[in-house]
């Protein structure tokens, strides 16, 4: 077992802001690296000022997205629309094993911080940059939130109820799914620069990545020429398959049925195991022709119990089932997942946040999490220690709104 | 043009949430062998199923797309673990291996001697990749579960739908999605991590799906939500992370339409574009306050109805973007097709199916480097199709025992 996170001594220039970017890095920083988050009072970091705010009066320093985007990182303050703000942050490059950023199209070139430039300050370096519609192709300069990208990589039309309005999935997912491919392309390019002492540029599409989880929706339409329809809380797969509602109100508990025994179990489990030869229900085909009439038997048995109780009473009997659990349910009735998935960490007596800890463990245990940095937290110690400006430079470049 | 990961070598014996992080792994350019048992991995039973009439014997009639996506780009070999010499040669290959992706508790893994304890003490620099659905340790780790029951429980599944209907099940399983792209990227992590350690040490990577897949409830279901406010926010329809998203055009499809968060020029290329439109609106002056405008978003949301009801949806897109208000359009998988975006960039991949003697288009990898091509280079195997020539490669001598 290794004492050592996997990234330290990794040091990532990070340009990033929203929240897809930021979500990648706050990995990298999880799990070791040294992330210097880059950023201005000159363009707060939207996140900063939009989402979940403490009672009484917030600020940008105790955002709870915020926070759960940028633990464990090193922030400073930085006026790149000043010359002297871009040489700057090439001398962070210089010291640097990664840079990243989420901006549209071609912002960092337009500053003078495009890959080829970078790369005379550093001939390794690993640049990542991450916009919504990659770094090429007519649409370059669209811009979009996760709630845009996700309808036009598919990820709306592909589920939901015949004839309902498309909403698809929950609006930012792909700033949460996304990430994890910008990981693995930069820990992908760090082994490959291990071996070879080449840097290189990474273009990550968001909607490119969000379109690659669409499964087999592509190659379906390809093979069969036929537009995958939404199926509902149904499968192809699996009968019974779907959300069932319980006691209380909007209560629910997912139930999946596979294999012979799993139907039969669940016929037992209900009290009626007659059910299991009756012959509309007795074969898969059966059971699928069949299905509105199986899910009333099925949903009218659920509504007369308490969510937790039909999954504990099916999970016993070995068939699959799960509550459709909400907020407060992952932070106090789920059995598990408060202990085993959050974390408080607090920033003195100002605030303290609710965190999501990593969801991979390395050996066992979750890397130490610590807050989310004050806008600027870190100014002195990176410009005056990592880049050795005197007492006075410092000052001066304060006064001049470039350390900014 | 080799890929960035030559020379990993990555065994696959898991269950259907890490065939996407095989399939990753591939895409970067490592060597995974997707090791089967007898009659082959569940995969090659999940729908959807080929339609098109088989053209030549060797093909298979209704054969699981399901397999030629997820397990394109991995080579396969067949392997009885339940015998003596299957299980002897397992060990050998895992013994070769620099990444091994399996699924189960550790508990169940270490009744097949595949548990890192047993595996590391003879393999240091091996990374051990286990996914679960709810942890190994936890009072829920031998509860049963497929994707549906995942979503469910990871918090995910409540935020989708309209409120007036069920919750809605995310479409192509995005709980094995977000499972195996935190086991593909962790994996990375630990090789990364392996190759800076002078003793070249690998890592025991556990995953829970359910926490996994319930990172994507980290903005709209925050979980201060909760803990500041006792808010707990559940599915709102129509409605974006801020306010009402999506609209329908006059052709019938649909646009997502993000109102601009920040005052300033946004809200007013907005108000340009109703004026420009002939769209009739009562927007003066005291509107560009955002404070203004919040409780009164059932006006804004009128006015973008009556200009994108007047429109069709490519229109409604082009036209936004150029005035930077953030308009995409809601496509489904033959809109993707004819995106021009994603035709410059040459998105689409044809992948030969090695029986049919046609090509399917499948997606292309979510990245592009300059110093290597990422991408699916080979067809999902067939049923033991390279048994004898991964043997070899990786063991050097073909072996007895293998089914």
């Amino acid at each position: 077992v290794s004492e050592r996170l996997p990234l330290e001594g990794v040091r990532v220039a990070d340009f990033c802001w929203l929240i897809a970017g930021p979500a990648t890095t706050r990995v990298l920083a999880d799990f070791g690296a040294d992330v210097i988050k880059i950023e201005s009072a000159s363009r707060v970091d939207n996140i900063r000022t939009t989402g979940v705010q403490p009672p009484g009066p917030g600020s940008i320093n105790t955002n709870g997205v915020f926070n759960d985007t940028n633990t464990n990182k090193r922030s400073i303050t930085l006026n790149l629309n000043t010359p002297r703000g871009i040489e700057l942050a090439k001398q962070i490059v210089a010291r640097s094993d990664i840079v990243t950023n989420n901006f549209t199209g071609d912002r960092m070139d337009r500053w003078g911080l495009g890959y080829e430039e970078l790369r005379r300050v550093k001939p390794d370096i690993i640049m990542l940059t991450m916009p919504v519609m990659g770094t090429t192709g007519p649409y370059v300069r669209y811009g979009s939130y996760g709630n845009g990208v996700i309808g036009y990589a598919g990820m709306r039309t592909n589920m939901g109820f015949p004839g309902r309005p498309p909403v698809g999935i929950q609006p930012l997912y792909s700033d949460f799914s996304v990430p994890y491919f910008a990981v693995s392309a930069l820990m992908a390019a760090l082994y490959h620069r291990g071996r070879t002492g080449e840097g290189q540029f990474i273009d990550l599409a968001q909607m490119e990545s969000a379109v690659g989880l669409l499964g087999t929706d592509v190659i379906e339409y390809s093979a069969n020429g036929t537009v995958p329809q939404p199926l509902g809380n149904r499968s192809r797969d699996f009968v019974p398959h779907g959300a069932y509602p319980c006691r209380g109100d909007d209560r629910w508990c997912a139930i999946a049925v596979e294999t012979e025994a799993e139907w039969r179990a669940l016929c037992t489990a209900l009290g009626r195991p007659a059910l299991a030869d009756d012959p509309r229900f007795a074969t898969l085909e059966g059971r699928r022709a069949h299905e509105d009439e199986l899910d009333a038997i099925l949903g009218a048995w659920t509504a007369e119990r308490d969510a937790w109780e039909v999954m504990n009473l099916l999970q016993a009997a070995g068939v699959m089932a799960g509550v459709v659990e909400d907020l407060e349910d992952m932070l106090t009735r789920d059995p598990h997942l408060r202990n085993a998935h959050f974390e408080e960490v607090s920033r003195g007596n100002e605030v303290t946040f609710m965190t999501h800890r990593q969801p991979a463990r390395l050996d066992g245990v979750s890397p130490p999490l610590r807050v989310s940095p004050v806008m600027g937290e870190h100014n002195e110690e990176i410009y005056c220690g990592l880049l050795g400006l005197s007492a006075d430079e410092y000052a001066q470049l304060v006064a001049d709104e470039v350390i900014y | 043009v080799s890929g960035l990961l030559d020379g990993i070598r990555v065994l696959e014996l898991g269950d259907e949430p890490v065939l996407f992080a095989g399939r990753m792994l591939g895409e970067l350019g490592a060597d995974v062998v997707l090791v089967e048992p007898p009659g082959g991995h569940a995969a090659r039973r999940r729908q959807p199923f080929l339609e098109a009439p088989p053209l030549n014997e060797a093909a298979q009639a209704g054969e699981s797309l399901y397999q030629l996506h997820f397990n394109a780009g991995k080579r396969g070999i067949l392997l009885d673990e339940s015998t003596e010499e299957g299980a002897a040669t397992l060990r050998r290959l895992v013994g070769g291996a620099d990444i091994l992706l399996l699924t189960g508790t550790r508990e169940v893994l270490a009744e097949r001697g595949l548990d890192y304890a047993s595996l590391s003490a003879a393999h240091a620099g091996l990374v051990h990749v286990s996914v679960t659905p709810f942890g190994s340790d936890g009072p829920m780790r031998e509860h049963r579960a497929n994707d549906l029951v995942i979503s469910a429980m990871s918090g995910l599944m409540c935020l989708n739908g309209m409120p007036e209907d069920p919750p809605n099940l995310p479409g192509a399983e995005q709980a094995y999605h977000m499972a195996s792209l935190v086991a593909a990227s962790s994996a990375l992590i630990a090789i990364v991590g392996r190759q800076a350690d002078p003793e070249g040490r690998g890592r025991e990577v556990t995953v829970s799906a359910q926490e996994a897949t319930s990172m994507a409830t980290l903005q709209t279901a925050n979980a201060n939500h909760y803990t500041w406010h006792g808010a707990v926010p559940k599915r709102n329809g129509l409605g974006g992370h801020s306010g009402r998203n999506l609209f329908q055009c006059a052709d019938g499809k649909w646009i997502s339409f993000t109102i601009p968060v920040g005052q300033g020029p946004l809200w007013g290329n907005f108000v340009q574009w109703l004026d420009d439109a002939g769209v009739p609106h009562e927007f003066t002056e005291e509107w560009f306050d955002p404070a203004f405008r919040q409780p009164r978003q059932a006006t804004v949301h009128e006015a973008i109805e009556r200009l994108v009801g007047g429109l069709p949806r490519d229109e409604v897109f082009h036209d936004g973007q150029r005035r930077r208000l953030l308009t995409m359009p809601v496509n489904d998988v033959a809109d993707l097709f004819e995106d021009e975006q994603l035709r410059a960039r040459d998105f689409f991949k044809p992948l030969a199916h090695p029986d049919l003697g046609r090509s399917f288009e499948i997606p292309g990898p979510a990245y592009h480097f300059s110093a290597a091509e990422a991408g699916i280079t080979r067809a999902a195997p067939r049923l033991g199709e390279h048994t004898r020539e991964v043997l070899e490669e990786w063991l050097g001598a073909t072996s007895e025992g293998v089914a």
